[in-house]
């Protein structure tokens, strides 16, 4: 088939996805078998790829297709009822054509398996439903009745008899139905065990490039011919009119999507987001170089403005190429109906799955990574988590277990959580088996948190011996689980409460990603710190009495004294043995990083923060990943390479223990009412001000010479918009502050009316003032003050600096 | 050579100098050869990676040859001769002292190593090939990467 070889793999590829659909779609459908628009899809599906099967000539895919879309055919003009035996053999047909698909795949032919049972089955359940359906049918059993509207008993809104013959040929009067009007060839490849009427000439569509959707087929008009009289009836019945109405709807809506995306070669998408990587440095060498000029030709002004035009368009081009990487966790997720379905009638169990936040987007190169994991984790939620319907009848929880599959993005990474609210896991019976494998001594075991005791199930062969496998039946294979999880930087938890259920959180690094990040140096060396971990810092004045904190001892462990509460400390350079802050012979000046995750709060010393800005993730090889304190890598404007810390690797490796639930108690006590968080800065004058931090967007540097001025303001022009500079000098004195340091920091303000930054010379701190801001000392663009350190700081009022109506216009034309 | 064209079965290397013994490496795992400077170190990382390159715009660690062939390492800070190789699905980057050439080396000409290589050398290297201009040690990539992580991964204490 050597010439046909290409459209194969595209047969192959499109075939592929449609089956996810099919998958889904059925799954669906057996939840609301009303939903005539589902039905018109799959029909769709499934008649596409037996058309398909039949220019090419794979006689065997073509025969089961053809007994699916015959049964389809049926379930489409009402004839019969989707039940359990209908849906479950068309989830068979699914399977099997992608059995024969995959086999295609690899060998370029059908294989040898037998598909004739298949067909045979396909068959025999059309007829068995359609006696049903007359109501001289068998009692059905359902296994899974989450599905109201499928009575088993004779439908009274198809009153009209069927003809005999339909029943005992029920392809006879089918076969109209199938579209005609498009150039057809006689079928001849596909041989029809099912249906020895198929005299008639089977269409085929002819095109060489299979479409997902042939809108003819599914508008191909109702047989004129009309032995069946439930389709003619149509217009009445509901079902009917729902299934016509629903495929014409979905016909007109489906070629919009398919011209608003073509197919693009992974591969290419990846060189692109590299090229445009090797254009930021070539950027900003462009930039480094025009700044060099003495700037005194005219020339120089002009291939300025040029270069910041590269400049936004590269910044642009960078953002849309990242974009490229980024896929919607669905992609996994939807697998999960069929599965779970499968499992559930498997293992004799009623499950509602519900699925939240399938459209958060994470790197493509992750999906495949988490598939298995996540699939193992729902498959022993099933399993194992969710009890038999008696089981939990008697306990007085609903029959259906339910079963949440949650994703979202938080600190910056990925968030799946699989709860179930089965069976649960007692926390004691695990404590016990771990003493009992000798992994911790009774003593210890007795003190660890619950979360940590909960850890013990991810060990190697942890539950798989004895009895907590009885008790949960988690354990096998959930090593694999978290190395899996863990080889791509991210981490896996478990809580559980005996009777209520099991949360398993799976955190998932963005590996390629832009996100918000603070340059740190220490021993220097630089590094990066993903910004949604820092809580706040503290400068680090050792031996100041007047300083709001100070670093003390406890048993060893330096910690300090924060609001009431100490924090424990990690000397970063201590930590990497790089030297730098807290060393023998330093003076112990720096600054501290407060980093808080969701189990665990520390205080992380470094020799000083740079500056903060946005970095673009790249990920580093698992020989890095596996050091466990590094989460990726950056390169930043100048070309350098900086390691990008993990927070909570760094937590584990300074074995800072996990923050305990009474940690938030305590600091809600001594927190005072309201507090509200301050940024502390040096205005370009050296006066100490405090701009409230819910004002904050975030902090920028930037080169001097790009300060603007435009329409009488100072502004900056970053990335296609333009941000006003305020002068916080001559707002509090009227008398400008100076511009002499060649790099100018500034505070960029929360957006009000565009864009708005405060010039400042540098950024001292963050503080949380235990005595709330004190508005009896109110001045022009003062708020009132607040004590830093002992000393009355004046806070500035945002909206009084920043007018109405005073930002430029977020978007300019360059 | 004498043997018949288009029977002999060989196999192209890579062959640079570390130390002042020449290594070869099967040229199919090469992507390109550069020289360049490593600035970004990685703290606590293996001993034998130097520290990190930026490939355009794609992180790489350096190995540093000397150190991972149990070689003196060589504390100069230059621009040195890098060899990017891929394996196990990721880039990696060789700092070497020199590039040499590319040769054919057919399929029996290389032995079993020597008793000469010992150590660290002996482990990452497939066999030996006894060319005109002396002996190359033909290196095994794998063995090169498994050594990486095997010397200094520890299980993390949770």
């Amino acid at each position: 088939m050597g010439e046909n070889d290409e459209f194969i793999r595209e047969f192959l590829v499109e075939a592929a996805e449609n089956l996810d659909q099919l998958d889904r779609d059925l799954v669906a459908l057996e939840q609301n078998p009303r939903d005539g628009d589902r039905l018109a899809s799959i029909f769709r599906t499934v008649h596409t790829i037996k058309g398909t099967s039949g220019f090419f000539g794979f006689s065997k895919l073509g025969a089961i297709t053809h007994g699916g879309e015959h049964l389809l055919g049926q379930l489409r003009d009402d004839k019969i009822d989707l039940d359990d035996d209908v849906s479950g053999v068309l989830l068979e047909l699914v399977d099997a054509v992608r059995t024969i698909l995959d086999r295609i795949e690899k060998t370029g032919g059908e294989g040898d398996d037998d598909f004739i049972p298949l067909s045979q089955s396909l068959a025999r359940i059309s007829e068995e439903a359609l006696d049903r359906r007359r109501g001289g049918g068998v009692v059905v059993t359902r296994l899974t009745p989450p599905t109201p509207a499928a009575p088993a008993a004779p439908e009274p809104a198809a009153p009209a008899p069927e003809p005999v013959a339909a029943a005992t040929e029920p392809v006879a009067p089918e076969a109209p139905v199938e579209p005609a009007p498009k150039p057809s060839v006689p079928e001849a490849v596909i041989p029809q065990p099912v249906v020895p009427a198929a005299v008639i000439p089977e269409p085929v569509i002819p095109e060489v490039i299979p479409e997902p959707v042939i809108p003819e087929a599914v508008a191909a008009p109702r047989v004129p011919s009309a032995p069946s009289p439930a389709v003619s009836a149509g217009s009445t019945a509901s079902a009917g009119s729902t299934a016509s109405a629903g495929s014409t709807a979905s016909a007109g809506r489906k070629p919009a999507v398919a011209e608003q995306s073509i197919r693009v070669d992974v591969g290419l998408l990846g060189s692109l987001v590299d090229l445009v990587g090797e254009l930021v440095l070539a950027r900003n060498q462009l930039e480094a170089t025009v700044r060099a000029a003495d700037g005194t030709r005219q020339e120089d002004a002009e291939l300025l403005k040029v270069v910041h035009r590269v400049d936004t368009v590269t910044a642009a081009l960078q953002a849309a190429a990242m974009k490229t990487r980024m896929q919607p966790i669905d992609q996994v997720f939807s697998k999960f109906p069929r599965i779970v379905r499968d499992l559930a009638v498997t293992c004799g169990k009623e499950v509602a799955l519900s699925i939240d936040g399938a459209d958060t987007e994470l790197d493509r190169s992750l999906i495949e990574t988490i598939r298995d994991p996540l699939t193992h984790l729902v498959r022993n939620a099933v399993d194992h988590g969710i009890e038999p319907p008696a089981a939990r009848l008697a306990k007085g929880k609903p029959r259906a277990g339910r079963l949440a599959l949650r994703a979202y993005h938080e600190s910056g990474q990925v968030m799946v959580e699989i709860e179930d609210d089965g069976g649960g896991i007692a926390v004691d019976v695990v404590r016990a088996k771990a003493v009992a494998r000798g992994l911790v001594t009774a003593e210890e075991a007795a003190t660890l948190p619950d979360e940590r005791v909960f850890q013990f199930i991810f060990e190697p062969g942890f539950s798989t011996a004895a009895k907590v496998t009885d008790v949960s039946g988690r354990g096998v294979g959930m090593d694999v689980v978290r190395t899996n999880i863990e080889a791509v930087g991210g981490s896996v938890d478990l809580s559980s409460r005996p009777g209520a259920g099991t949360t398993i959180r799976v955190r998932i690094p963005l590996t390629l990603a832009i996100i918000p990040a603070l340059i740190v140096s220490c021993g220097g060396h630089r590094f990066a710190i993903p910004q949604v971990a820092v809580r706040e810092l503290i400068a680090l004045r050792a031996g100041a009495t007047s300083s709001p904190v100070a670093v003390e001892g406890l048993d060893g462990a330096p910690v300090i004294r924060l609001r009431g509460r100490l924090l424990p400390l990690v000397f970063l350079g201590g930590l990497l043995g790089i030297g730098g802050t807290g060393a023998a012979g330093d003076e112990g000046r720096g600054t501290v990083v407060v980093l808080r995750g969701d189990d665990h709060e520390f205080g992380l010393v470094v020799d000083g923060v740079a500056v903060a800005e946005d970095i673009v993730v790249k990920p580093i090889v698992a020989a890095l990943v596996a050091l466990g304190l590094y989460a990726g890598a950056t390169v930043r404007g100048d070309g350098a390479v900086v390691l990008i810390l993990d927070p909570r690797g760094i937590a584990h490796a300074a074995r800072i223990p996990p923050r305990g639930a009474g940690d938030e108690a305590v600091e809600a006590a001594a927190a005072p009412v309201a507090a509200e968080r301050y940024l502390v800065c040096e205005s370009p004058a050296g006066r100490a001000v405090a701009v409230p931090l819910d004002d904050v967007s975030r902090l920028e540097t930037f080169p001097r010479e790009r300060l603007q001025q435009a329409a009488g303001h100072t502004v900056v022009h970053r990335e296609g918009r333009l941000t006003a500079i305020a002068d916080l000098d001559a707002a509090l004195t009227g008398v400008p502050g100076p511009l002499d340091a060649p790099a100018v920091t500034a505070v960029i303000l929360a957006p009000v009316h565009g864009e708005v930054g405060l010039r400042v010379r540098r950024i001292l701190e963050v503080v949380l003032p235990e005595v709330p801001i004190d508005r009896a000392l109110r001045a022009p663009a003062v708020l009132g003050t607040i004590a830093v350190a002992g000393r009355a700081t004046e806070v500035i009022d945002v909206r009084q600096l920043v007018p109405a109506g005073s930002g430029p216009a977020p978007q300019v034309p360059a | 050579m004498n043997a018949p064209p288009a029977v002999a079965p060989a196999r192209l290397f890579c062959t640079f100098v570390v130390a002042g013994r020449t290594f070869a490496i099967a040229a199919a795992a090469v992507t390109e050869v550069f020289r360049g400077r490593v600035t970004t170190t990685v703290p606590r990382g293996p001993a034998a990676i130097r520290g990190l390159l930026n490939l355009r715009g794609r992180i790489v660690p350096a190995i540093d040859m000397r150190r991972r062939l149990g070689f003196e390492a060589d504390p100069r800070d230059e621009e040195l001769h890098v060899v990017v190789v891929a394996g196990g699905g990721e880039a990696y980057s060789l700092l070497v002292d020199a590039i040499a050439d590319v040769v054919e080396i057919p399929l029996g000409g290389i032995e079993p190593p020597t008793a000469a290589a010992e150590g660290a050398t002996a482990e990452c290297i497939e066999g030996v090939h006894a060319a005109r201009g002396g002996l190359v040690h033909v290196l095994a990539l794998e063995a090169i990467l498994a050594g990486l992580s095997g010397t200094t991964l520890e299980r993390k204490t949770r």
